[in-house]
């Protein structure tokens, strides 16, 4: 009884929704393209570490609003590993505070994740933290803490309220089915996670679950800040053994033209130890160290320089601390800071190139610079 | 790291990132006129009225929090019903920034700008009294845009 009335109630709400949907649908489709070109002068043959050369990153998005209580959104991505579907979702919402979205979604985590189409952000890369394959020695990295964007199925509680008209709190929290790896892996394996072969569903009967938490304060007119805190933790193996946490922090001012956004990232992952540690590992194992941590961070700052050139600074590291595999080329600690510097040239209003350059310093490996050139469309 | 970008190789790169520079710096010059992080120009918003021109510094400082102004103003949205539920949705996105109030106040400016698109894109926008394009007639002020009825 309790049950039914609470359906009744959830309908009641819909039902006005329902019924101007009928009467008007509303689409918008809107995308973007980002051709870049990544060239690595400090060394002759770089693809050994890095996709150098050419790639391409399209996305296409079709939002569609039914009522002002329910609307649904498509997007489709194009990269290096070819088609992904980026956003399949559904929003049901019942007030600003109480939104229900369910799909194929991206869980909110941190400040990045918000702008990670090319199109929204001034670099032609990520930073480092939230990288997802553009960066110098990818493969003995494995990636980033959270390349992003992290798209999964499951389901998200949302909602923001406002405190008067200057301080804005944000909240949610989710249940999807999270990162994927082998059994006994050393790490999450980000190709399982996100290809179709193994298919789209959960690999170990378990949800992985998140939230956020964000307080955003508006200081006048041309000033205002958000401070976020993410987390989020799961299995990744199939005997739901091995367990991996992640959480964040991210900070964003804006003063004047000035925008700066920061974030610091921490991801604790379990791996297998197999059946001789001894030979497994690099270092002398200790069973209570079976796991590593990855952390790292980005401050970037960005401002207008006239109508038509922007100019942005971003400092960038990651750091990983704890055992490797024996043929791995990374030590116990091992670390990356890069230093990059970049302008934004707007040809015109939706078309922009990018020019940045970078220097990344290594504890493992030689240093290296990096040139990026690109062109971003979006319609 | 002077003589590792003194090799061949980084000298040929430089230089083609130099020649892609100034063509494109040209190919800017030729085109249209475009205003700080994507949006409107100087020139273009000028020629509002002082009410719209207020709404486009509440639009340009809040859309531009996530994404490049170049989104909104591109975006076929002709209809301020469809803005209206956009906006919401925009609004509701964490740390957008966006109160109910600064909502209405984007909208204000977006009901201005379907309403006069074309003329604003081409160069040739509406005058206002004291500016100096008075020779183009001045449309009708936007409409306020309140909130609909029930919400």
């Amino acid at each position: 009884m309790m049950g039914a009335s609470r359906i009744a109630l959830v309908l009641s709400l819909m039902l006005p929704a329902g019924a101007a949907g009928a009467q008007e649908i509303e689409r918008n489709l809107a995308g973007s393209a980002q051709l870049d070109y990544l060239a690595v002068p400090t060394t002759p043959n770089a693809r050994g570490f890095a996709f150098d050369g050419f790639t391409t990153e399209l996305a296409l998005k079709l939002a569609v609003d039914f009522s002002s209580h329910v609307s649904a959104n498509v997007k489709i991505c194009y990269g290096c590993h070819g088609f992904e579907t980026d956003m399949a979702f559904v929003d049901i919402r019942l007030a600003d505070e109480l939104n229900v979205r369910v799909g194929r979604i991206n869980p909110q985590f941190g400040d990045f994740p918000l702008r990670h189409d090319p199109a929204n952000h001034k670099a032609s890369d990520k930073p480092l933290p939230y990288d997802m394959g553009r960066m110098l020695h990818r493969p003995e990295w494995n990636m980033s803490i959270l390349p992003a964007p992290y798209v999964d199925n499951g389901a998200e509680l949302s909602g923001t309220h406002w405190f008067g008209s200057d301080v804005q709190l944000d909240y949610a929290a989710y249940a999807v089915s999270g990162f994927k790896g082998s059994s006994g892996g050393f790490d999450l394996d980000f190709v399982q996670s996100r290809s179709g072969s193994l298919y789209y569903v959960d690999n170990n009967s378990e949800p992985a679950l998140g939230g956020r938490l964000a307080l955003t304060a508006n200081f006048g007119d041309s000033a205002n800040a958000t401070l976020g805190f993410s987390a989020m933790w799961g299995h990744y193996d199939p005997e739901r053994k091995l367990a991996y946490a992640i959480g964040g922090t991210d900070l964003f001012l804006r003063l004047g033209p000035l925008n700066v956004h920061a974030e610091y990232l921490i991801r604790r992952t379990e791996f297998g130890v197999g059946p001789d540690p001894t030979k497994q590992f690099r270092y002398e194992f200790d069973p209570k160290r079976n796991f590593f941590i990855k952390d790292g961070f980005y401050v970037e700052g960005e401002v207008p320089l006239g109508a038509a050139l922007e100019a942005f600074a971003r400092f960038d590291g990651m750091r990983r601390t704890g055992n490797v595999p024996a043929s791995s080329p990374l030590r116990s600690t091992s670390a990356i800071l890069r230093t990059t510097v970049g302008i934004n040239y707007l040809i015109e209003r939706g078309l922009r190139v990018k020019l940045s350059g970078e220097y990344w310093d290594f504890s493992d490996f030689p240093d290296e610079v990096a040139v990026h050139l690109g062109i971003v469309a979006n319609f | 790291l002077t003589t590792e970008l003194s090799t061949p190789r980084a000298a040929t790169t430089w230089r083609g990132v130099l020649l892609w520079l100034l063509a494109l710096a040209g190919a800017g010059c030729a085109l249209g006129a475009v205003g700080p992080r994507g949006g409107l120009s100087d020139e273009q918003v000028r020629t509002f009225p002082v009410r719209v021109a207020d709404a486009y510094s509440v639009f340009s400082r809040k859309c531009s929090r996530c994404h490049s102004l170049a989104r909104p103003l591109s975006a076929q949205v002709k209809d301020i019903e469809h803005w209206r539920e956009y906006v919401a949705r925009m609004r509701r996105q964490p740390g957008s920034g966006i109160s109910p109030e600064d909502g209405e106040e984007i909208l204000v400016f977006l009901k201005y700008y379907i309403d006069n698109r074309s003329g604003i894109e081409d160069k040739a926008p509406p005058a206002v009294e004291g500016s100096s394009s008075a020779a183009v007639e001045r449309p009708a002020p936007a409409e306020p845009v309140g909130p609909k009825d029930g919400r």
